[in-house]
């Protein structure tokens, strides 16, 4: 027997404890729906949240940047002036007059977002902007990978409080994806969905659900996230009910309900298994005309079209006539491209601003999918990125950095602010090195630990637990959602 | 300090000429062709296997030829094959197409010829060397800069397939120097500093080259376990020795050249212009201070060489190398064996490539029965020249223009694989992957499992189903733009299904199929209805075995 089936089996232990406590009539949990379900379709209390990793590294430091003069000024002189293709085609800034429609603001002062987060026309959806503005969504400034808090001088001093491998994709990826500073095979959103899977109806199906491939974010001790594409789920071809089909469909079962002496042949077998069975489950809620449909329009695009499933998969997930009633759940999407050593100024399909312009579209069509299937205030959505890129320029480009900014984006979530403070943009000043790399002021494990208690880890040991570095840190909550 | 000087402190017992040339000097094997081969496979299933290790898959011609030579000859002939040039063809293709007022070669055409040579070509051993080569000094057609320059990506497969027996540093210098990888990793028109110094080098060459191309992150043993300093690994670097690395790597441009931003696109080997080059000291690796006021190609060799130098480079690569041919998990003790060819090839000279090669193919852990764990899941692209091959595929007619199509342009999505097509220059998959779960629990690395989940499986199943099962000789309205699996040597067979799914076994399973799954299989085709073709038959089992557990691993 497999790993996975002995913890699926413990969590049907553990739900059948938790339904016996409830008495005889919630053995059939649908039962207690009846009485609800002609107000009630969705399953009650559901939550989940969706991570979008920015992969590469997202120059941040040109998606949030001061609006007044006087601190605009000193961005620009640190990213080597305004970009202009032939007088300063070196130059990273972005000019002041290029911002005024996507000004924000904040208590701390004047903000602009990339001018590629205007709303969306054609279909009229909402950037970025305009879901900022709405109170929808926060950013959280100067965030990264941190053991502690660490000043300068002790960045200089002692290379041990650094957290290990700054800089590196691979290693900087891995740290944000696991909420601690030392080796782990598993991430904060598994170990999340360890803790608040319990009540999920369908065991079978992993509340942890990635279009985005796979991820070290979303494995826990007894979770793994299941696979999907955002095309949906497919059969493996010639296998079917009738006819030859059905005796290949039989052999090829039988090969997968086979025992191998590799553990390489039985975790494919494994992993073929289960998509087999996950097909049978969700084929007909995606198929045309299924329940698990939305109609809001998305552009067609990678990043949209992942999260375009994500709101169908939530959509078929709480639907109480579907046989899946999870009541939390984890999603990952991914966007690559951000490594803009090269061309970030670029308008083409290459440039940051193409990328944020997708991501602003992408977010914008989720925000109204989630408003048409009723979860706006059921699904938080975050931004996790490697790193953030050096101020200042390599010529067309930027370096890999360290403090960055992300963004958090819900119904629940306290928005229109700015968390943690944002920094002296000055080459080598106060929080910065010599190229701009920002010395972080919050913690990916802070911005973690405010979102594993909205999703129900709320005992601190267990969020220490999760998260062993947080007792360094001030505080454990940022206080970025509202309930 | 130069590079001949540091070949000298690397390996003083040979004389100092170019590294290529010494590879192929020096064979160790040169006179055994006239003695009887004293290291015969055993039986055909044993030249399969290492087949399945060494080539694109093996074929029954092959199988004969090893079985006759032997495994030392065999890689001797392997070794001394010239590579079949992608980049030429690609030049030929390509003049067809404009003669004829088209459009030139894209991608596609590229990827047809790889399929094509993975199909096909005789030098087997170099073009698989070339892919494990290319999942380590990785660019990619995915990068925008190298998505319409197909030639160009072609020239650089050929680096690596002319450079796969000889020796690394060699294929260091023209990875280094080649303007394709220049452009997706940058350091191509890559610029010192500006006077004000808010302009600073790129860094990413500098920071890849390291971390994955030569030393990596972290100090070595010569098995790969890492060095300790109080129970914690000692980094092999810091960000000072990337950016004194970038300052390095300024000054490439085109090879006609003559200011930092002029030049002709071209494949050939990147130019290096002085005045954009930085000329301060730049303390590298080691703490190695580079003097001021170097040429930029004495900066760049001295500063390869001592990447070159460095004692991670041998465990690092190899441990790589033996993950692309035979193992997932190789032990210290395998990868140790083979660093020490990678350090010295028993003739003094470091880097031989044909040595590790040699090594990792002939090693006892490679040629001994497979442990439980042994061995390496297959990579996808892999399963299909290997179906290719065992089945005898008739390959199609080359096009109007010479190109003879492969109907496998988008590897990528089917795959998740595509040659010199990975998403970064992380490759696919990682060296150091564990599947979460049983895999990882039992301390197992798994590459290919990274990008293996519930949805590849099934997409690279049915890819394979379009490929195999709907694929072949005889069959109405055959497909022009793929192979065919010749399966006569299958539907001769009759109603023989034991005898049908033995042949099956033994031409893609080398003979180990369990107990379980044949019986799963004859009973499979047994069953069918009295309609069902012998023909469906026979792909039947020859689909099912593609996407069964125990060809999904080579062991």
């Amino acid at each position: 027997m497999s790993a996975e089936s002995q913890s699926r089996r413990n969590f049907l232990r553990q739900l059948s404890c938790a339904l016996c406590a409830g008495g005889a009539s919630s053995l059939l949990p649908q039962l207690n729906l009846i009485s609800s379900a002609l107000a009630q379709t969705t399953v009650p209390g559901y939550k989940a949240l969706v991570c979008v990793y920015f992969a590469g590294g997202n120059d941040a430091w040109n998606f949030l940047m001061p609006y007044d003069q006087a601190r605009h000024d000193v961005y620009a002189a640190s990213r080597s002036g305004v970009y202009n293709a032939t007088s300063n085609p070196g130059g990273l800034a972005i000019a002041r007059s290029a911002l005024t429609a996507t000004q924000i603001s904040d208590a701390s002062g004047s903000y602009a977002l990339h001018p590629s987060t205007i709303d969306r026309t054609g279909p009229s959806q909402p950037g970025l902007r305009s879901l900022y503005n709405q109170g929808k969504l926060a950013l959280i400034s100067n965030i990264g990978t941190l053991i502690q808090p660490i000043s300068k001088t002790e960045y200089n001093a002692t290379p041990a409080l650094r957290p290990p491998q700054l800089y590196s994709h691979s290693d900087q990826e891995n740290l944000w994806h696991i909420g601690r500073t030392t080796a782990s095979a598993r991430g904060w959103g598994g170990l999340i969905a360890d803790r608040v899977r319990v009540d999920n109806l369908n065991q079978m199906l992993s509340p942890c659900i990635s279009i985005g491939g796979g991820n070290r974010f979303e494995v826990g001790a007894n979770t793994f996230p299941y696979q999907m594409s955002s095309g949906g789920v497919t059969n493996v071809s010639g296998t079917g009910t009738t006819g030859a089909s059905y005796q290949r469909a039989v052999a090829l079962q039988q090969m997968i309900d086979a025992s191998y002496p590799s553990l390489y042949q039985s975790e494919y077998s494994n992993i073929l298994g289960r998509s087999r069975d996950i097909y049978g489950l969700l084929n007909s809620g995606l198929a045309s005309g299924g329940i698990g449909n939305v109609t809001t329009d998305f552009p067609n695009e990678s990043l949209a079209n992942q999260l375009k499933m994500v709101a169908r998969m939530i959509k078929l997930s709480r639907d109480t006539s579907f046989n899946i009633q999870h009541s939390r759940q984890i999603y990952y999407v991914r966007i690559g491209g951000f490594d803009m050593h090269d061309n970030l100024m670029s308008t083409g399909t290459n440039g940051h601003a193409n990328l944020l312009a997708r991501v602003s579209q992408a977010l914008g069509a989720f925000w109204n999918a989630l408003g048409e299937i009723g979860a706006q205030n059921q699904v938080t959505t975050f931004t996790m990125s490697e790193f953030a890129r050096t101020l200042s320029t390599n010529g067309n480009g930027s370096d890999h950095a360290w403090g960055s900014v992300n963004m958090i984006l819900g119904g629940n979530v306290q928005g229109g602010r700015i968390y943690g403070g944002f920094p002296d943009q000055t080459l080598n000043g106060p929080v910065s090195l010599s190229r701009g790399q920002f010395i972080p002021s919050t913690s990916v494990d802070q911005m973690a630990a405010t979102l594993a208690s909205w999703m129900g880890v709320t005992s601190s040991t267990e969020l220490n637990t999760i998260f062993p570095n947080l007792g360094n840190f001030s505080s454990s909550n940022l206080g970025f959602m509202l309930n | 300090m130069n590079r001949i000087a540091i070949f000298c402190v690397a390996g003083c017992l040979g004389l100092l000429v170019s590294p290529v040339a010494r590879a192929l000097t020096h064979d160790p094997l040169f006179g055994n062709s006239f003695e009887v081969p004293t290291d015969l496979p055993a039986s055909d299933a044993e030249a399969a296997r290492f087949l399945t290790q060494a080539s694109f898959g093996p074929t029954l011609a092959e199988v004969s030829r090893l079985r006759a030579t032997g495994y030392s000859e065999w890689l001797r002939q392997e070794f001394n094959k010239p590579a079949t040039s992608a980049r030429t063809y690609m030049e030929t293709v390509n003049a067809s197409l404009l003669g004829a007022g088209q459009s030139g070669v894209s991608h596609n055409q590229r990827l047809d010829r790889w399929f094509y040579t993975g199909a096909t070509g005789t030098d087997q051993l170099r073009q698989r060397a070339a892919f494990a080569l290319s999942q380590i000094l990785v660019i990619s057609d995915q990068n925008s800069s190298l998505g319409g320059e197909p030639i160009q990506v072609s020239e650089y497969w050929d680096i690596l397939a002319r450079n796969a027996f000889g020796n690394y540093r060699e294929l260091l210098d023209q990875t280094t120097w080649n303007p394709s990888m220049g452009k997706y990793l940058s350091h191509f028109r890559n610029q010192k500093a500006s006077t004000d110094g808010t302009r600073q080098p790129d860094e990413n060459y500098a920071r890849e080259v390291m971390q994955l191309f030569t030393v990596g992150l972290i100090e070595r043993n010569l098995d790969f376990t890492p060095i300790l300093s109080a129970g914690q690994p000692i980094p092999t670097y810091d960000q000072s020795v990337v950016s004194n690395y970038a300052k390095v790597f300024t000054g490439f441009n085109y090879n006609n050249a003559t200011t930092i931003s002029n030049g002709t696109n071209t494949y050939l080997r990147m130019t290096c212009i002085e005045s954009a080059h930085d000329v301060g000291t730049k303390t590298v690796i080691g703490g190695t201070i580079l003097p001021a006021g170097q040429s930029c190609s004495n900066d760049v060799d001295d500063g390869v060489d001592l990447l070159f130098a460095h004692p991670n480079i041998a465990p690092f690569i190899s441990r790589q190398l033996i993950q692309r041919f035979t193992s997932s998990t190789p032990s210290a003790a395998y990868i140790q064996r083979v660093a020490q060819k990678f350090n010295n090839n028993g003739f003094g000279e470091r880097g031989d490539l044909s040595a590790v090669v040699k090594q990792i193919l002939l090693d006892p852990e490679a040629r001994n029965a497979p442990a439980a764990n042994g061995g390496k899941a297959r990579e996808p692209m892999l399963k299909l020249t290997a179906i290719w091959r065992a089945w005898g595929a008739q390959m199609p007619a080359a096009d109007a223009y010479g190109n003879i199509p492969m109907g496998m342009t988008g590897p990528s999505g089917t795959f998740g694989q595509r040659p010199l097509g990975a998403d970064t220059v992380f490759n696919f998959y990682e060296p150091d992957y564990r599947h979460p779960g049983a895999i990882a629990n039992a301390g197992l690395y798994s590459p290919e499992f990274q990008t293996l989940n519930e949805s590849t499986i099934v997409s690279s199943a049915n890819s394979l189903y379009n490929y195999a099962f709907n694929s072949y000789v005889g069959m109405s309205s055959p497909p022009s733009n793929r192979p065919l699996l010749d399966i006569a040597a299958l539907t001769s067979l009759g109603t023989d299904y034991a005898a049908m799914v033995e042949e099956v076994n033994r031409r893609m399973l080398y003979g180990t199929m369990s107990t379980v799954m044949r019986t799963a299989l004859i009973n499979a085709v047994t069953f069918m209805d009295g309609n069902v073709s012998t023909s469906e038959r026979a792909r039947s089992i020859i689909y099912l075995v593609a996407i069964s557990p125990e060809f999904a691993v080579q062991r």
